[in-house]
């Protein structure tokens, strides 16, 4: 078989020197066409070498369908040193191997698989100290707020050295009920059968980042912040990842936990009062809270030596309002009949009823999210003893919201409040209280 | 892997805080005192309302109704309990009756009677705080229907009115909720359908786009593209969008139809016409040169 290729090859090339060279003799000299001849003979002459087998069967195998090809023209060297000419048992080139209803994905190239990605984090209530890298100053509930995360999370990937525009298809099992979900590429969670279109997402739309060239990521800070929506709340979930670097090479998942991966909040309030005076923003101190206003002498406005000073926490992210009432709408007289009426306004310079009583907001703080706003101008007021009044109806004082940059959520959220109040010569003599209420009330 | 971390701050922590229940349903109200000393606890039945300029829930006291009556409305498995430091407990409440316009719930008030703790020396103030936990019956009743509208506008992105030359439009949808006492959780899509009611490009989906819940007296606006994919000679005519709203588990539905005259068929004209224009303008120059 080999002889008889090798012959017919040098056969075609000797007939055609024939031909050049009766054509030439007419138009040029010996010399010149022995010259002209020897080139057509360089230049017709391979340079490479086929290969061809001897045998396609023998009485041990078999070869039915060798689909031996040039591999396709991506064997040439950058260089031009080499030439990959021939390979065996490429899937494209077997129109069998795939169709549209199946893909036969058996040999070396499908050999190839995309590395098993893995889980770095995924969280929903840790505080500094966070696994992930995004984000990594608070924690989830610096994401979240206080406790954290009640519908979302945050997970992220690691690509394992993967290129960079390998998809990954993230996969969440609920615990006790065994449920799978798959993440969708606008983040919630579905049961249904995953696409590419509809569940696989690079490492740059996953984690709202990817740093390495070529990602042409565009970093998406929503989804660095928590990038798991619509999960249901007080749920333990298990969280697993495959990678798919063009066809045939997907992976398995990545092993699952021994323990759930994350278990989502509930919808939260939290609300601390400590009583301490203006150097106490970081004081705790125990019930019962008490404001001594002291004795109260006429015409001189008294503020309370300590501030009642509020911590408030929520994961709500529409946000929470924080209101407050009182028992008398004013200080009451212990013994007898006779009030200090809490009044809008400014104890230095006192309108209506005789006396006044009020609150005034003095500092707001939080460690992420919110800010913590004052409700209006109901309690912050300019004067240095201006103060708002309190009612038997609960009025805002502090919330906060979802209006422009604001975040509904808070996190270590604190506030402190001046209690003051002005007696005069018409105000009863003796002791007199009030019962206030801080109310907070979120908005999911 | 999620390290679990009690929160931050001491004081007194609620959850749920906000809750899905029916009538006569009922659901867990987990109290936690974080701090470090115990805490004495009261519940009590309460009613909220919705504000009219902002998605909040106030805290109403109704002088028209008092305490034992609010507290046929919700019950609960215990009024008072001492929460030790780092501890929690669990309280049944049961959603009992409906007050029309107003949202049902739970106070819980920390430290709740503090009569005993003032000793009527000078001037003392008391202070207290209450957390809430508010029910919401997400079930719509036949009298809300009328108070909710949706709307559908569909407007193409290359066109004149409702004729679509090509092969985009924009869609804007709003939700307007009329109640006082429902919180409406939206999800809804936007189908392209034929004459006669098959799906012929695709739909476009409201859900993610709806995130959140809209408040009583609120409204929401989406805006979306769809795009219509069909071989040219199939967009010739009319297409009917109709969307889909499901609020509370019941559906809306809003048609709106476009006369599509595809950009290729346009520009086909537009090229005819402009042959035809060139080509008298030329006839007429020769014609001229001719006399």
């Amino acid at each position: 078989m080999y002889v008889w290729h090798l012959a017919k090859y040098y056969g075609v090339i000797f007939v055609k020197l024939i031909v050049v060279t009766m054509i030439s003799r007419k138009i040029f000299s010996t010399i010149s066409l022995v010259v002209i001849v020897l080139f057509l003979a360089v230049t017709i002459t391979p340079l490479t070498v086929f290969a061809q087998a001897q045998e396609l069967t023998s009485t041990n195998f078999k070869i039915l369908d060798p689909n031996i090809d040039s591999g396709g023209g991506a064997g040439d060297s950058a260089s031009g040193d080499y030439s990959l000419l021939t390979s065996l048992a490429n899937p494209t080139s077997d129109s069998r191997a795939t169709s549209g209803s199946y893909a036969y994905t058996s040999g070396f190239p499908a050999g190839i698989m995309a590395n098993v990605p893995k889980i770095i984090c995924a969280e929903t209530d840790t505080i500094a100290g966070s696994n992930c890298t995004y984000p990594n100053a608070n924690g989830a509930q610096g994401e979240c707020g206080t406790p954290g995360c009640y519908d979302r999370a945050k997970i992220e990937v690691d690509h394992q050295n993967n290129p960079v525009d390998t998809l990954y298809l993230v996969k969440l099992t609920a615990d006790v009920t065994g449920t799978e979900y798959y993440l969708t590429t606008s983040h919630t969670i579905d049961t249904a059968t995953p696409t590419v279109a509809n569940n696989y997402m690079t490492i740059c739309d996953i984690n709202g980042i990817d740093g390495r060239t070529g990602s042409g990521c565009t970093p998406n800070t929503d989804w660095q912040s928590t990038n798991l929506r619509g999960l249901v709340p007080g749920t333990a979930y298990f969280v697993q990842v495959r990678a798919l670097s063009g066809n045939f090479t997907e992976t398995n998942f990545s092993d699952l936990s021994a323990l759930p991966d994350f278990t989502t909040e509930y919808p939260s309030l939290s609300l601390d009062i400590d009583i301490a005076d203006s150097s106490g923003s970081a004081a705790e101190t125990n019930p019962e809270y008490v404001i001594d206003l002291g004795v109260l002498v006429s015409d001189i406005v008294q503020t309370a030596p300590n501030r009642i000073w509020l911590d408030m926490n929520t994961n709500s992210q529409t946000g929470m309002t924080t209101y407050v009432s009182d028992t008398y709408a004013g200080l009451n007289l212990t013994t007898g009949s006779g009030i200090i009426d809490s009044e809008d306004e400014d104890l230095d310079a006192p309108s209506g009823s005789p006396g006044g009583y009020g609150l005034k907001t003095a500092t707001k703080s939080q460690t992420a999210l919110g800010p913590i706003l004052d409700v209006g101008t109901n309690f912050q007021k300019v004067g240095a003893n201006e103060v708002g009044n309190l009612t038997t109806s609960p009025k805002g004082i502090f919330q906060t919201n979802t209006a422009g940059a604001n975040q509904g959520m808070v996190n270590n959220g604190r506030a402190s409040i001046d209690v003051k109040a002005l007696v005069q010569a018409a105000n009863k003599a003796g002791n007199y209280q009030d019962f206030i209420y801080f109310t907070m009330v979120g908005t999911f | 892997m999620d390290t679990k971390r009690l929160p931050n701050s001491t004081g007194v922590t609620i959850t749920p805080a906000f809750t899905n229940v029916a009538l006569n349903g009922s659901y867990d109200l987990v109290i936690t005192n974080n701090g470090k000393s115990p805490v004495k606890v009261r519940l009590d039945a309460a009613l909220f309302t919705a504000s009219k300029s902002e998605p909040q829930l106030i805290l109403i006291k109704s002088t028209d109704v008092t305490q034992s009556e609010l507290n046929k409305r919700v019950s609960f498995s215990q009024s008072e309990l001492t929460l030790e430091a780092g501890k929690s407990e669990t309280v049944k409440v049961t959603y009992k009756q409906q007050t029309s316009g107003f949202f049902s719930g739970a106070l819980v008030t920390v430290n709740g009677d503090l009569i005993t703790q003032l000793n009527g020396k000078d001037q003392q103030v008391g202070i207290n705080g209450q957390l809430a936990s508010v029910i919401v019956e997400t079930k719509l009743q036949i009298g809300d229907i009328p108070k909710i509208i949706t709307r559908l506008q569909v407007q193409p992105v290359l066109g004149i009115g409702d004729v679509n030359l090509g092969s985009e439009v924009n869609l804007m949808t709003e939700i307007l909720n009329g109640t006082e006492d429902k919180i409406l959780t939206p999800s809804g899509r936007i189908l392209g359908v034929s004459n006669n009611g098959q799906l012929v490009i695709g739909q476009q989906t409201l859900t993610d786009k709806l995130d959140g819940k809209i408040y009583p007296l609120q409204s929401k606006e989406v805006n979306s593209t769809i795009s219509d994919t069909r071989p040219f000679w199939q967009r010739i005519g009319n297409t009917q969008y109709l969307q889909e709203v499901q609020l509370n588990g019941e559906k809306f539905y809003t048609q709106r139809t476009v006369f599509n005259i595809p950009w290729e068929i346009a520009l086909g004209v537009l090229v005819i016409v402009g042959i035809i224009v060139v080509g008298t303008l030329l006839s007429k120059v020769f014609n001229q040169r001719r006399k």
